[in-house]
């Protein structure tokens, strides 16, 4: 670990457009509107190349700085002010990187072993202490998967510089709406590589992942209708698995991947059920003629959050999952809340407030103080989702002409825009680590 | 009541747009994947006039001629609703009435009674909201006559918005059920 306290803190300063103007142009469009005032000062140093070919553009190494730029936490050093490229730590003279302010330096190599495959290997190293922090080496890896080798290998530095997992390597499922058209897409969590898993004319809503990150559940028309789906990422391969008289919907998938829970009206009023996936066994758990609905599982799979109006407005109530009474867990934390996100830990939700003025923002609810902060300054936000690290929430953000997802932090001190041209998108939801 | 069906046979315009919801996968498990096709293809439909969907085998019918108590062609077929709330007003009673008397007398009618809300809010919670408006209107066709079975409350929510804008302008217009026939 780097000692941060012995480090050179800067401000940062960001930049806006960085790195993409080279290679694809993503369909998401990602800008940093505000940092981290301290960060920790590293060096990327441009990967060495092998003779007979490039790997991609932008390389590796770029795609490293940029997931590290994006996260708030890192100074980075400019390559022009790099007094030499080492590319092996044998090679590295610890004082150069010293009187850089750097107290990483991460160096590394990408060599074609036949055409479109190439070996890469990296190591990160601790200036000030002289020594190596991690290193891996990767074998023939494919063109295209470099880009995700790249959030692969920021990952490991995140984790071993701030001692929590980065999430740079995991993916966002959304809505987009087109002219009418509706589209479910997967991306990068850096807004590359969508891929469109289901499009209708009609709405789709609520993606929620599966624990193993292999399937989402959503809600989707189908004859006009709603119903709830899983469907394999993979294949794209999908069953309906609730398509009942009234409301089908706000799927959410229990920890240990057997379970979904969702809003059914069937039975009269819009209430939560459990239903084991294997069988399509239904349990109703809640059953109240107020609006009961967005059902979010506890990480340990005991309890469920879930909006009801049974107060006289929507506010977020706590009940286990095998059911019994129910707790009402926003209380003094303003006039609505709903549609919450837990967090990793069980020790947060993210939720949508409306603190009596100024429409609606992304609240944390810290659920032991009983306190909520808010985290956005929006007037129309929703659908807030954890990153599976617990550190960045990812919402919807409605503007004057435009619906963009956004990211915070859960200090709120590191903000990011992504924006999707030309398309409105909504209903952002992180996926847990891949495995 | 209604006297005029051969008007309103006139204005049929079952026009059917028949949607395809294709799934693909995105192949982030797989080499395969890329390219790999979902199984399951369906056709939904989506109606030209009012771009929400209905039963396939079923066809819109503008009917101008029902509900003009309210005076406007939307208004004829809308209710509007406040905030948060699924109360029908005094204002939109008659044209409640019209179309409850409407079903009481023609038994082979059947409607879908489709519930929005703006955009204000989660939208699970509206999509719960929307079909409470749908059931509210509901409820007053069948104490007025109308029986269960030619009713049916599809829940829309905050998805299929008339207007377009974030200012009350608009979302007062898209708080509202709408009363679409699917058969006369």
């Amino acid at each position: 670990m780097v000692d941060r306290r012995l480090g050179v803190t800067k401000k940062l300063v960001f930049l806006v457009a960085m790195l993409w103007q080279v290679g694809v142009l993503a369909e998401l469009r990602i800008d940093i509107t505000q940092g981290v005032e301290s960060a920790i000062p590293i060096a990327v140093v441009p990967f060495a190349q092998s003779a007979q070919g490039t790997s991609a553009e932008p390389g590796i190494d770029q795609l490293v700085t940029a997931d590290l730029q994006r996260s708030g936490w890192f100074a980075l050093t400019p390559v022009e002010s790099m007094l030499n490229r080492p590319y092996k730590s044998e090679d590295v003279d610890y004082r150069d990187w010293r009187l850089l302010g750097a107290e990483a330096v991460l160096i590394g190599q990408v060599e074609m072993v036949a055409p479109d495959r190439f070996d890469v290997r990296f190591e990160l190293l601790d200036a000030v202490k002289q020594q190596r922090l991690a290193g891996a080496r990767y074998s023939s890896v494919a063109k295209s998967e470099m880009r995700r080798l790249a959030h692969v290998i920021a990952d490991q530095v995140f984790r071993q510089l701030t001692g929590i997992d980065g999430i740079f390597s995991t993916r966002i499922a959304y809505v987009t709406t087109t002219n009418g058209r509706h589209e479910l897409q997967v991306a990068d969590i850096d807004g590359y590589n969508p891929v469109g898993v289901l499009t209708s004319p009609e709405p789709i809503m609520s993606p929620s992942w599966s624990a193993n990150g292999r399937e989402l559940a959503y809600v989707a028309f189908d004859q006009g209708r709603p119903a709830v789906f899983v469907q394999e990422l993979s294949t794209g391969k999908r069953r309906k698995v609730a398509q009942f008289r009234g409301i089908n919907g706000a799927p959410s998938w229990s920890p240990n991947g057997q379970e979904l829970a969702l809003t059914l009206s069937k039975d009269g009023s819009p209430d939560i059920y459990i239903m084991q996936l294997a069988t399509g066994k239904l349990t109703r758990l809640t059953d109240h003629y107020a609006i009961d609905t967005e059902p979010a599982w506890s990480p340990d799979g005991q309890q469920l959050y879930f909006t009801s109006d049974r107060g006289g407005k929507p506010q977020i109530y706590r009940i286990s999952r095998h059911g019994g009474a129910t707790t009402r867990v926003t209380i003094n934390m303003g006039k609505y809340n709903a549609d919450a996100s837990v967090s990793p830990d069980g020790k947060y939700l993210a939720v949508v407030n409306n603190s009596g003025q100024n429409g609606y923002q992304i609240g944390l609810v810290d659920l032991q103080a009983s306190q909520l902060t808010p985290l956005s300054s929006g007037r129309l936000d929703e659908s807030p989702s954890f990153s599976p690290n617990g550190r960045l929430i990812i919402y919807t953000r409605t503007q004057a002409n435009s619906e963009s997802l956004a990211v915070v932090s859960i200090d709120a001190k590191v903000r990011q825009q992504l924006a999707l041209q030309q398309a409105k998108v909504r209903e952002p939801a992180w996926s847990p680590f891949s495995q | 009541m209604i006297k005029n069906l051969t008007l309103i046979s006139a204005l049929f315009a079952g026009v059917l747009l028949a949607g395809c919801s294709t799934t693909t996968g995105p192949g982030v498990d797989s080499d395969a994947g890329s390219t790999a096709t979902g199984s399951d293809v369906y056709g939904s439909s989506s109606a030209a006039t009012s771009g929400t969907g209905m039963d396939t085998g079923f066809s819109s019918l503008p009917l101008d001629s029902i509900g003009g108590g309210a005076g406007g062609e939307i208004g004829s077929k809308t209710i509007y609703f406040d905030f948060d709330s699924y109360h029908i007003q005094a204002e939109y009673q008659p044209v409640v009435a019209v179309h409850a008397a409407y079903l009481a007398s023609n038994p082979t009618a059947r409607v879908n009674l489709q519930g929005h809300t703006d955009e204000r809010g989660s939208r699970e919670y509206n999509m719960a909201l929307g079909e409470r408006r749908g059931d509210s209107v509901a409820n007053l066709f069948l104490a007025a006559g109308a029986a269960d079975n030619q009713l049916y409350t599809v829940a829309y929510g905050e998805e299929s918005p008339v207007a377009d804008c974030h200012d009350e302008t608009c979302w007062s217009q898209n708080r509202r059920v709408v009363i679409e026939y699917t058969a006369q």
